[in-house]
């Protein structure tokens, strides 16, 4: 009975074959997929655990509807140059700068003004209500924390653990 | 003559190009390599500009911080080799694509989300542009010419200085409020002077005259024990007199009158507000601005500004006493306040902090429990009730500790700050004996009087360092209020508002186009004439825009683009209680107020007779309900009182519509959560009233819609299809499937019954 229940689940994913799909770059610096004699001129991918499991279970979608026409189990079993490829893709679509340090963060209006370096250079944005938008990802796992600001732009700090006492000071408070 | 906001120096840059006629310029956020820098980007009529650099803060002595544009690259690109242009939102990024016909789009620019709306500025001249090489002379006409129409006023982003000078003039609107109660304030603030100055004398009088004058051999106040003790009893009496009267004016005439004043200026002005400003800040939020911000600023006129006058008056107060009993003394004394200050607004910081994480802890521990109680049901079906107690005990746990941490800093850190004190007095004491030993003049009352004042001192500079970061956050709550207050709404009454008390019920809409944020269109180029006396419905998937297009049809919403108009008026000149009061909405959403049933079916009209009420609720098939319940129309509801089902909220809301009498009726899904013979019911009579009544109702239910005249299908903001039932059968396009699958489930429904 357990089993049966676990081959159903397992047929609602539907898990395309390393061994048949192909991507390949458009000119446009989009994707597209062939997968046996399916072709499909443009697709999306999008990460189903986009922060513990980045390279697993990418979706490969419709850009235009979000229709799913397949899911990627693993990165592993593709070939190196399709992974590079693939990897290309969703570090485009999931940019999000890295926190180094927080030199300011002040409530102003209501809003959390910051001003912040990051890997990308110097940044300043207002957040909207801290104790909803300054988050650990997972307590539990790690020290990530993201701040989402007012435009829903995301950043990222890898380690709040690590980051100098002045910065974590600013951010201490609003973190459950 | 191009744009207000086009800073004076990036003009110029562009102009020394010899680019003058730019139609719109654009501040970007990330440079062409995508790290975070400046982009400026201008479009005119030929080319698009790139303007790459990085933002510089230039500090000069004696002049406010500047920031300065430091140029790094600069590039263009001919527009007519773009091609289609268009915005492509990622999860943390969005970039500007363009597309040529048949060639692969490809990247122009990347930006944060942030300036996705400058972007979107951009995109429409670069779709104008296309525009006029297909056809001259089309809608882009008017915004031809060198100069495009100027841009909305300037985004958020402002210079340290504006800050400044908006910080200042904050300052100066709360002092300006100040003088509706300057009456009640004066005399309060009068009071409270009095009673501080009594504060400062009392010391002189209990210590330097009982030591210097009563105990002191040879004085003419020697031995006058008890008429010193009648003397000290009357200072006593007179302060407490005053603390009373003080208490009194507080309490009953400023408190009241300034919060109850404020709060009906701050929800006064919430109610002009249109319905965008609603849907962009949360209601919660808006509450908090009503509530606590009209407490801050009553702190602020009641407690801060008072207190901190007089707190400063008592420190300078005593700061001269100081001097004039004993010079030395009080320069070796006053060398300490700043450093008192600084330590005192230390603290205050640093233990805000500590609550803050103590208050953050507790509301997550809160918020635990109510979760787990309110989804008992499941954490039962899933037998999780372990798991949830250890969960609780984690956050539990942490509060704790947090409280702990809290409780120990505070037991160690005020007992040293206290010893510092201590030090001060010994120190006092110490020079001060010796003195008095060398016999130069100096008293022992003196010094007695001059070591009680010393521990007077205290109060006043912790009081002060304390404020000057509640302070702030009165100015932070007077800047909302005052922003709350200088909205303009969006939808407003036009200059010479058109008055037509009695409509006749014509709608059209010519090319729509609305967005609720830019560059999401909801609508897009709608056209739909619905006639006087017409049943219109509207069908289509949720979030096709079907409720917007009725939200514009009563003006809860402008539209961007096109026009609507009501017996061939615009109804932006419609005056809007004439436009309000011949629409009747029942929308999806139905909101009772507190009170009882009639009052809710006669929020409409409340001069409405009682028999009209009853006939209202009749018609709307709730009179039968509304009988069962135990009070009958007197029987509260909302808030506070019973619950009404979904079901029969709607009743009510059709009934306060229909005692409305609109010659607009519009009906939003408005018997979407009834039974079909409830349903079937009150179609009945919503029919008889249809008569020389213009409808249009919304459902998704398609039997609803069965007397309408003209169905119109709406997919993706734009009508699909338009008709009466039988013409869009026969058409067999989305009607058609859309009956067909409905059908099959009734058939199927009636199979199984």
């Amino acid at each position: 009975m357990e089993q049966h229940k676990e081959e159903t689940l397992q047929g609602q994913l539907h898990l395309l074959d390393p061994a048949t799909v192909t991507f390949t770059p458009t000119p446009g610096g989009y994707l597209s997929m062939t997968d046996g004699e399916n072709t499909y001129p443009r697709v999306k991918l999008c990460r189903a655990l986009p922060y513990y499991e980045p390279e697993k279970y990418i979706c490969v979608c419709n850009p235009e509807d979000g229709t799913e026409y397949g899911m990627i189990a693993d990165l592993a079993p593709l070939p190196e140059e399709q992974k590079a490829l693939i990897r290309q893709e969703l570090s485009r679509l999931y940019f999000m700068p890295t926190v180094t340090a927080i030199r300011s963060a002040k409530m102003k209006m209501g809003f959390m003004e910051f001003e912040v370096d990051t890997d990308l250079g110097p940044r300043s944005f207002r957040m909207r209500d801290p104790s909803r938008n300054i988050r650990w990802l997972t307590p539990a796992l790690d020290r990530r924390v993201q701040l989402t600001d007012c435009d829903g732009n995301r950043y990222l700090i890898p380690d709040a653990m690590a980051l100098d006492k002045k910065s974590r000071n600013k951010i201490d408070t609003y973190l459950v | 003559m191009i744009f207000e906001d086009l800073p004076k120096e990036i003009r110029a840059r562009f102009e020394e190009r010899g680019i003058l006629g730019l139609k719109e310029c654009v501040k970007s956020d990330m440079l062409p390599d995508g790290t975070f820098g400046i982009l400026w980007v201008g479009v005119d009529e030929e080319y698009l500009y790139l303007l790459s650099g990085k933002e510089k803060r230039v500090r000069r002595r004696g002049k406010p911080t500047k920031t300065e544009f430091e140029e790094t690259s600069f590039d263009l690109l001919p527009i007519k080799d773009l091609g289609k242009c268009k915005v492509e939102r990622y999860f943390a990024t969005a970039r500007l694509v363009c597309e040529k016909e048949g060639e692969e789009p490809r990247e122009l620019l990347k930006f944060s989300l942030g300036a996705a709306n400058e972007i979107n500025k951009l995109l429409r001249h670069l779709g104008d542009k296309r525009g006029e090489d297909s056809s001259e002379g089309g809608p882009a006409q008017g915004n031809r010419g060198r100069h495009g129409p100027p841009p909305p006023p300037p985004s958020a982003e402002k210079s340290e200085e504006e800050k400044k000078a908006k910080r200042k003039s904050t300052i100066r609107r709360m002092l300006g409020m100040f003088k509706d109660y300057r009456r009640l304030l004066i005399r309060y603030f009068i009071v409270i002077l009095i009673s501080a100055a009594f504060g400062l004398l009392s010391p002189y009088v209990g210590t330097k005259v009982l030591y210097d004058n009563v105990l002191q051999e040879g004085d003419p106040w020697y031995g006058q024990v008890g008429l010193f003790i009648l003397m000290l009893i009357g200072v006593r009496l007179i302060s407490m007199g005053l603390t009373m009267l003080e208490r009194k004016f507080f309490g009953a005439d400023i408190a009241p009158s300034v919060t109850y004043d404020l709060k009906t200026k701050i929800f006064a002005s919430l109610q002009r507000l249109d319905m965008g400003f609603y849907t962009d800040k949360q209601t919660g939020a808006l509450m908090n601005r009503v509530y606590d911000d009209a407490e801050e600023l009553y702190w602020f006129f009641c407690d801060i500004l008072p207190f901190c006058v007089i707190n400063i008056a008592t420190l300078i107060g005593i700061t001269i006493i100081l001097f004039l009993l004993n010079p030395l003394l009080a320069a070796m004394v006053i060398v300490m306040v700043p450093l008192m200050f600084f330590i005192y607004r230390g603290l205050t910081r640093f233990f805000r902090r500590m609550h803050h994480r103590r208050w953050t802890y507790r509301s997550a521990m809160v918020s635990q429990v109510s979760e787990t109680v309110t989804g008992q049901r499941i954490v039962k079906a899933f037998a999780k009730e372990k798991e949830e107690v250890d969960r609780f005990s984690a956050y539990s746990d942490r509060f704790r500790k947090v409280s702990l941490q809290l409780q120990n800093m505070q037991a160690t850190v005020f007992p040293a700050v206290g010893l510092l004190t201590v030090f001060a007095n010994m120190a006092v004491l110490g020079v001060g004996g010796t003195m008095i030993l060398q016999d130069n003049g100096f008293t022992l009352g003196a010094l007695m009087t001059f070591t009680t004042y010393l521990n007077m001192l205290y109060s006043p500079i912790e009081y002060i360092a304390h404020m000057s970061t509640e302070l702030m956050r009165c100015i932070d709550s007077a800047e909302r209020v005052f922003e709350i207050i200088d909205t303009v709404p969006n939808v407003r009454e036009s200059d010479n508002p058109v008055s037509l008390p009695r409509l006749k019920g014509d709608i059209e809409l010519k090319n729509v186009m609305f967005e609720y944020e830019p560059g999401r269109p909801i609508i897009k180029d709608l056209s739909l004439k619905v006639n006087a006396g017409q049943m219109v419905g509207i069908v289509g998937k949720t979030g096709a825009g079907k409720s917007t297009i009725v939200n514009l049809m009563a003006r809860l919403y402008d539209v961007k683009e096109g026009t609507i108009t009501i017996d061939g008026v615009n109804i932006k000149d419609i005056a809007i209680k004439d436009l309000r009061r011949n629409i009747g909405i029942v929308s999806q959403e139905i909101y009772l107020f507190t009170g009882t049933v009639a009052d809710n079916i006669r929020y409409a009209r409340p001069e409405a007779s009682d028999e009209e009420v009853i006939a209202a609720a009749k018609a709307a098939a709730a009179h039968e309900f509304i009988l069962k319940l135990p009070n009958g129309y007197e029987t509260r509801i909302g808030a506070d009182g019973q619950d009404l089902s979904g079901g029969e909220r709607q009743r009510v809301s059709i009934a306060r519509a229909i005692l409305q009498n609109p010659k607009i009726l519009i009906l939003d899904e408005a018997t979407a959560s009834m039974d079909t013979v409830t349903e079937r019911k009150i179609q009945e009579a919503l029919s008889a009233l249809q008569q020389g009544r213009t409808t249009v109702s919304i459902a998704h239910r398609l039997s609803t819609l069965r007397d309408a005249d003209r169905l119109a299908v709406i997919e993706k903001g734009d009508m699909v299809e338009y008709g009466t039932h039988e013409e869009l059968i026969r058409q067999k396009g989305v009607y058609y499937k859309l009956y067909m699958l409905q059908a099959e489930a009734s058939k199927q429904i009636a199979l199984a019954e």
